[in-house]
């Protein structure tokens, strides 16, 4: 996109304020700048600062007599947010206790606060820190001004329940939520998919398990193959659709690299493996996936469906007619005498379409 | 608060020298050069200070016009006087301002010149701006060249902190300051110069240099730069690397960002670099999401205009960046809304660049995401077909007709409807179901009758009709095809399955005709070898021997390793054998090898039966010995070995056999994957004629078991114990259940077979160790799922359930058995146990349906159908009505007199039921008939039924 350039061009990506203005709308008229700094009872707690050059003043001002809060950006206060810790537990949680009520004012802070909060709770070792991570959840997703934040402590409720082990409430509210005909954000849906993807994959651990010979018993075999594919689709999808943070994807990612490993298909976790660690070079998944990249034999490990393709450059779909749609489609299972239809679902077939 | 950094400095440098001119009014003004313009002069009225002034306030007030104006006039009129000339030359850089903010950049460029080359110099920070101020006016006028010569001009200013390959860091301090802010713009613009004169290496080259010592600002403005350098160099992995290292900077962007990671992921999509490619495609955000970070953005900045305009005194001089910055981002947006299709055409690409890598599974994923939650779009007409065919890849049979389904809903019109359905079709036929993949294809030939799919799906018709066993209506379709399409390419195929079809269908002369037609039409075709095996097996079938062994005896000439080489040796056997050449047909089944497995084994045991049949008995055992050594772990070597031990005359053959089956024996017996030493050690107490051959074996099984435990081959031991517990079988049985349980004890599930695994099971049932017994049953289906003892496993599961008052495990393990046995002998044991629970779950319906179900079981023993009909009975005595139980009774003594134990049970029963009904008649004579019915003494219905007749008589 060119732009004419006239004076001073990088107006593109201004940054917005070096220091927190918000708002507050009092009932007689007056917007006041000031910094808010949350509420303890029936006050409103803000900082503001009558001569410009002298340090802030901290007010309290009835709630009563504000009809609204226009909030600004906080760059300390989204700094805290975006990079605590446990050690920074306390702080969180004073922050959290005095942005509560403000939940579903607009673009109220209050949210990010309280789903960061409980998102540092699931870190920590001790079980009942983890437990109070639900209830913030909980006000979060049913108070939140932004559906997005609402969205956002559903799945930090689903992430609660699996950290305090309740695995199959966990999993019981993921189906639903899955089931359900509202439209789910993308990161909830992922989230939901990667809980029932986990809990599927124990099935799958567990059916394997019982059953070595599985491929001898039909019955077992067609509930195998079942979880099988279940279990991929769940994981890949989050790491397929759009607007699914790195994190989630990663982990679905993860997760199909473990069902292919689980089910002997090494081919596909070497596949699997690859993307890891083109995707997250430096992540730990990636270091795992390069061990087992090199614990395989030098056959698979030096096959490369990537480098095979490339002297094919595909076009993109939807460009082609289906040109060799007929061909392809009857050839594929056009059975001659020597080669019978597959008897091993489970097996991926590498002819091409 | 930033600064407009240009326009402050110079207002800030001109007032000072303002001040500076009024406090010495008395000064000369000599003449200086001037620039003529085209503006109308002021009033030559006016003074030369009023004109100073004028244009003073014109500029604090950013009247840029009224200010060159005035400075022009002041030019015009007053520039010949040397008492002005000092001052216009101090003038000159704040009118060069206003031209420039006037966009009048050549008329700009004079003055900048002059004011930068003036004597004396200005000051650093103003010769700064001129030359900046020189580069923006060049940059504008596209004179790249010269911009860039005034950038480097300008960045020389700076002679401290160069900022390419700096030997420090630049402080933040400077870089807040207005010369910081100027000489990092002078870097950007350099760049951006570089890129519109084609230099895109340098350009990209230059700003990384720089990149990591600017402000967060323009450290995005480099960045996208850079990215956008690297992509026009034609190396977009360099700018992918720039966007995963420097993403976050790129956030306040979101279209730029969005539009500019596609277009990385294009080029590298066009290169084959697909997993990069698609690391940009998955970043890429949707259409609402890019839509709203973008309006969030112009929310932002809108916000902070409204909190400026609070704070400032002069709101536009503050506001005009962020009002350019929201100002463009609205652009931008604007733009953005206009593009079509954005989402689809997002996941096409990324589905593509799997689908290039082989991945179907994601690329189904992709795709049918993107049918069933996006619009439909045109262009995603075309992907049905891709979907389909990646689920078939997939082997997901049930996913391609869904997709079949999502397609034809939302494009029902679609050119590539056929195409999708004949998919459809295929997958329905893979998954068995043909006679809806009969239906399918058939939709196919008439709907699109004219098309190659409807040929196509002809073909597929007639190959599902012959997969289920309809081989003359598949002949017919083969025959219609074949007429109709000859050159078709599926003609080749077409004949060959015909030749299939006749041959099943026993038209053997009509299969040698059309092998013939195919050998003319197809010399090298891919089928001959199949079309010469089923010409072969016809020509044996109508007993043409000769001409059967000439037509193999060339096939194996000149096809000798071809897969279907093993059945051809063994119908050349078959044909020599029928024309009676024994030896050569011997030699033709011995020449089979022992990796075409069961055509191997087929082809030893005709072969063994030649021998037996020419008394070659030696020749024979030699034979026994080739299969032990070439397929040791075959489930019929037991078989072959006793069939010899049967079939042989001779008392050396029987000899030599025993001994090579004691090699056996020894040889494998520590290997679990050689099912023939429990077919051969099983077998051994059946040969022993006497009590001595059985003692002589039990001594030598329990030498086995010594040297097996000596040795540590726990299989063989175990093997061995339970050899021995078998030959004990009869003679002391509580022997042989002590054996099993302690062997039991000891014994790895997994190296344990089923008969072994069922025998000790049942062992531990007899003296009640349920828990025991479940989980050796449990064993034996984990282990050997397909078993024969498969049934016992269940049947012991399933009582255990019953004893343990696992109801509904019990049920569950029923509902297993009938499916996965049907035609086991325990089925009626099984089904009475069914009914029994359900009758006690109070649900007699569903335990009358089990019991009428199990009265229809053909191989059920009449003992249990016996027991069935007493329950029945007693359901209707249970429900009150003797007069329905009273049949039921009667069946049991009529049609399974020979079960004496219901059978007394049905006569006590039904007398009961007599007298229930008041037929006090009746009731007796059952009682008589019962009691002289021939039954054992020690039934106890007897004498209950010889009371209950003395107490009936006594009342009469």
């Amino acid at each position: 996109m060119k732009n004419k350039i006239i004076l001073c061009i990088c107006n593109l990506s201004l940054p917005l304020l070096c220091h927190a203005v918000d708002i507050a709308l009092l009932k007689g008229g007056e917007r006041r700048p000031c910094v808010i700094a949350g509420v303890e009872g029936e006050t409103v707690l803000v900082e503001t600062r009558p001569v410009p050059d002298f340090p802030p003043v901290s007010v309290r001002i009835p709630r009563n007599q504000i009809s609204g809060i226009e909030f600004g950006p906080d760059a300390q206060r989204d700094a805290l947010i975006q990079k605590a810790t446990l050690a920074q537990l306390p702080e969180l949680k004073l922050l959290w206790e005095r942005f509560a009520p403000l939940l579903n004012c607009e673009d109220s802070p209050s949210a990010r606060i309280g789903l960061r909060y409980g998102l540092v709770l699931l870190e920590s070792d001790n079980t009942a820190q983890r437990e109070w991570a639900l209830p913030v959840f909980a006000k979060i997703a049913e108070y939140a001004w932004h559906p997005n934040d609402r969205d956002a402590a559903r799945q930090g409720k689903l992430r609660a329940l699996m950290a305090i082990n309740q695995v199959p409430e966990a999993v019981a509210a993921a189906s639903e939520l899955l089931k359900s005909d509202a439209a789910l954000s993308p990161p909830l849906a992922a989230e939901a998919r990667l809980i029932l993807g986990k809990n599927t994959e124990a099935e799958l651990r567990q059916l394997l398990e019982e059953n070595p010979r599985w491929e001898e018993d039909d019955a077992v075999r067609t509930k195998r193959n079942r979880l099988y594919h279940c279990a991929l689709d769940l994981y890949l999808l989050p790491a397929l659709l759009p607007d699914v943070s790195p994190e989630l994807a990663l982990r679905g990612l993860w997760g199909a690299f473990g069902i292919h490993r689980l089910c002997g298909d090494q081919a596909l976790a070497a596949e699997t493996a690859r993307d890891l660690i083109a995707f997250y070079p430096s992540t730990t998944f990636a270091k795992e996936s390069a061990k087992f990249l090199d614990s395989l034999p030098a056959e698979l490990r030096n096959s490369d469906s990537e480098r095979d393709a490339r002297d094919a450059v595909a076009k993109p779909i939807g460009n082609k007619k289906h040109e060799n749609a007929s061909s392809s489609s009857s050839s594929q299972a056009a059975p001659t005498a020597s080669a019978p239809a597959s008897s091993a679902p489970h097996k991926r077939k590498r002819s091409g379409t | 608060m930033r600064k407009n950094t240009t326009v402050l400095v110079l207002l800030s440098w001109l007032l000072s020298g303002l001040t500076a001119f009024a406090r010495a009014p008395a000064q000369a003004m000599r003449p200086v050069a001037t620039v003529k313009a085209a503006v109308p002069a002021f009033s030559t009225q006016q003074t030369a200070e009023e004109l100073i002034r004028e244009a003073k306030l014109a500029l604090v007030n950013h009247q840029w016009e009224k200010a060159a104006i005035a400075y022009q006039a002041l030019t015009n009129d007053f520039g010949d006087r040397p008492e002005v000339a000092a001052i216009l030359a101090r003038l000159r850089p704040a009118q060069a301002m206003c031209l420039v903010q006037l966009q009048r950049f050549k008329d700009a460029i004079p003055l900048l010149d002059a004011s930068i080359h003036a004597v004396p110099a200005h000051s650093v920070a103003v010769l700064q701006q001129l030359t900046f101020q020189r580069a923006i006016c060049e940059l504008n006028l596209k004179r790249f060249p010269e911009c860039l010569s005034a950038i480097a001009e300008c960045i020389a200013q700076f002679p401290s902190i160069m900022m390419v390959a700096p030997t420090e860091a630049p402080t933040a301090a400077f870089l807040a300051s207005e010369a910081g802010q100027t000489l990092q713009i002078a870097h950007i613009l350099n760049a951006r110069c570089l890129i519109e004169s084609d230099a895109f290496e340098k350009a990209a080259y230059q700003i990384a240099l720089v990149r990591p010592h600017l402000d967060d600002v323009h450290a995005s403005e480099a960045t996208l730069l850079e990215v956008d350098a690297h992509l026009k160099a034609g190396q977009p992995d360099r700018a992918l690397a720039v966007l995963r290292s420097e993403s976050h900077r790129l956030m306040a962007v979101p279209v730029t960002l969005n539009l500019l990671t596609l277009k990385i992921g294009d080029a590298l999509l066009a290169r084959g670099q697909f997993r990069d490619a698609i690391h940009c495609f998955s970043r890429v955000r949707t259409f609402l999401t890019v839509q709203r970070q973008q309006e969030e953005r112009i929310k932002a900045l809108e916000r902070q205009i409204s909190w400026s305009e609070l704070e400032a005194n002069s709101p536009k001089e503050k506001n005009s960046p962020w009002i350019n910055a929201r100002d463009r981002a609205r652009q931008e947006l604007n733009a953005f809304r206009q593009t079509q299709d954005f989402d689809a055409s997002v996941r096409l690409r990324l589905a593509t660049a799997y689908q290039a890598m082989g991945r179907y599974r994601e690329t189904a994923l992709i795709l049918e995401d993107t049918m069933v939650n996006l619009q439909p779009a045109p262009m995603l007409e075309q992907t049905g077909v891709t979907l389909a065919q990646c689920w078939s890849q997939c082997e997901e049979w049930a996913r391609v007709e869904k997709a079949s389904d999502l397609f034809q809903s939302q494009f029902p019109n679609s050119d590539t409807k056929s195409a999708i359905l004949l998919l459809r079709g295929i997958a329905q036929q893979r998954d068995a179901r043909h006679v809806e993949a009969l239906a399918t294809f058939e939709q196919v030939a008439n709907d699109f009758a004219k098309t190659d799919f409807a040929v196509r799906a002809q073909f597929m018709a007639g190959f599902g009709q012959l997969l289920s066993g309809q081989t003359g209506d598949a002949l017919l379709r083969f025959d219609k095809f074949l007429n109709h399409n000859p050159q078709h390419p599926l003609a080749e195929s077409a004949l060959y399955w015909k030749t299939v079809a006749l041959s099943i269908n026993k038209q053997h002369s009509r299969c040698i005709e059309a092998a013939k037609d195919y050998a003319a039409r197809y010399p090298n075709g891919e089928n001959r070898v199949g079309v010469i095996l089923q010409k072969a097996h016809s020509t044996l079938a109508l007993h043409n021997d000769a001409e059967a062994v000439a037509l193999l005896r060339r096939l194996l000439a000149t096809e000798p390793r071809c897969e279907q080489a093993p059945e051809a040796q063994l119908l050349l056997g078959d044909a020599l054998r029928s024309s009676g050449d024994e030896e050569n047909a011997l030699a033709a089944y011995q020449r089979i090898s022992s990796s075409a497995g069961k055509a191997f084994e087929e082809g030893w045991f005709k072969g063994a039966k030649l021998l037996q049949q020419l008394g070659r008995e030696a020749e024979l055992l030699k034979q026994v010995a080739v299969f032990e050594t070439e397929r040791p772990q075959s489930a019929r070597l037991g078989e072959a070995i006793l069939w010899v031990a049967k079939t042989s005359r001779q008392v050396d053959t029987q000899r030599d056999l025993e001994h090579l089956i004691w090699e056996i024996i020894t040889h494998h017996g520590n290997d679990p994957a050689v099912p023939a030493v429990e077919d051969l050690l099983a077998a051994l107490p059946k040969h022993c004629a006497d009590d001595a051959k059985r003692e002589e074996l039990e001594h030598r099984l329990r030498e086995l078991r010594e040297e097996a435990e000596r040795l540590h081959k726990p299989v063989m031991a175990l093997r061995a114990v339970w050899a021995l517990a078998s030959a004990q079988q009869k003679t002391a049985p509580e022997a042989a259940r002590n054996r099993l349980l302690g062997a039991a004890a000891k014994a790895s599930a997994k190296d344990t077979s089923s008969r072994i695994l069922a025998d000790m099971a049942s062992a531990r049932e007899e003296i009640g160790q349920t828990m025991g017994a479940m989980t050796l049953w449990r064993d034996l289906l984990k282990w050997h799922p397909r078993a024969i003892e498969k049934d016992r496993a269940l049947a012991g599961l399933i009582t255990a359930a019953v004893e343990t008052n696992h109801q509904e495990t019990a049920l569950a393990l029923i509902a297993r058995f009938e499916g996965e046995v049907p035609t086991s002998g325990l089925t009626g044991r099984i089904l009475l146990a069914k009914s029994d629970l359900q009758r006690s779950s109070g649900d007699t319906s569903a335990a009358q349906q089990s019991l009428e179900g199990l009265l229809s079981e053909r191989l059920v023993l009449g003992q249990f159908k016996a027991e069935a009909l007493l329950r029945l009975a007693d359901i209707q005595m249970q429900r009150g009505k003797p007069e329905l139980a009273v049949p039921y009774y009667q069946r049991v003594y009529v049609m399974y007199g020979r079960w004496k134990g219901p059978v007394a049970k049905a006569y006590l029963r039904s007398a009961e039921a007599f007298e229930a009904l008041g037929n006090t008649e009746a009731a007796r004579r059952t009682y008589e008939h019962m009691l002289v019915a021939g039954l054992p003494g020690d039934l106890p219905e007897l004498t209950q039924a010889g009371q209950r007749l003395q107490k009936l008589e006594g009342i009469e």
